[in-house]
């Protein structure tokens, strides 16, 4: 069950992150309404989640999935450039994240 | 500015995050306070650095550098050691950061040198997408 509150957050966060992307500071009502629910329901469920998770590992996982949904749908609804020193990047950070989890598990 | 803002996201965003852990599903009054306003502030932080990056960077940054935090706070916290492992996760999580700071300056977007008089060159890339 913590693994389904954690797929359920990841949904949410993805949607927050993408609706952060829409507020433009926090000066447009609906987005701004929209990412809150988003992110108090994410936290919500990763809460869920993190009774029975070890927070490394669902926080990881929950950011890392979050990470890419959000590059992927970047590019999808806004555009955005998606540029091989960028997907570098990207993979040397979710690495480096995947990678810290299992050294502080160790 | 952009990436100040950035910064300042994600020291909420390690709060937020130890905090999280303290809630026990929110069943506790004084984390699930300072978990909320943790929270709140990273996002209201975050908001303004998007203004200008790409939600795709400054999600990952935000997060990348929250988990580095998250484990060197947690460290301190629980006097864990630091071992190679960590230090090639820190290397490899700021290496990206890093990239994707040199990437969005070369790439066009948030630099000084390219805005215009608001000093907003993303902003004025989506304002004028047909000029690309």
């Amino acid at each position: 069950m913590a693994w389904a509150y954690l797929a359920v957050a990841i949904v949410f966060e993805i949607a927050f992150a993408l609706g952060t992307n829409a507020t433009k500071g926090f000066t447009r009502l609906w987005p701004s309404v929209f990412t809150l629910l988003a992110a108090a329901a994410g936290i919500f469920t990763l809460s869920q989640a993190l009774k029975t998770l070890d927070v490394g590992v669902g926080y990881t996982i929950w950011t890392g999935i979050g990470s890419i949904g959000t590059v992927v749908f970047g590019a999808v609804l806004y555009k955005e450039k998606i540029t091989l020193p960028k997907v570098l990047s990207f993979a040397a950070i979710i690495a480096g994240a995947v990678t810290l989890k299992l050294a502080a598990g160790a | 500015m952009a990436w100040i803002y950035l910064l300042i996201a994600s020291v909420f965003e390690v709060v937020f995050a130890l905090a999280t852990n303290a809630t026990d599903g929110f069943t506790r009054l004084g984390p699930s306070l300072l978990t909320a306003g943790a929270a709140a502030g990273g996002i209201f932080f975050l908001s303004l650095a998007l203004r200008t990056l790409d939600v795709g960077v400054g999600y990952t940054v935000w997060t990348g550098i929250g988990s580095v935090g998250t484990v060197v706070l947690g460290s301190v916290i629980f006097d864990e050691p630091v071992n190679a492992w960590k230090v090639l996760a820190f290397v490899l999580i700021i290496g990206g950061v890093l990239g994707l700071k040199v990437a969005d300056g070369f790439g066009g977007s948030g630099e000084p040198d390219a805005a215009g008089a608001d000093g907003d060159a993303a902003a004025d890339r989506r304002r004028t997408p047909a000029s690309a």
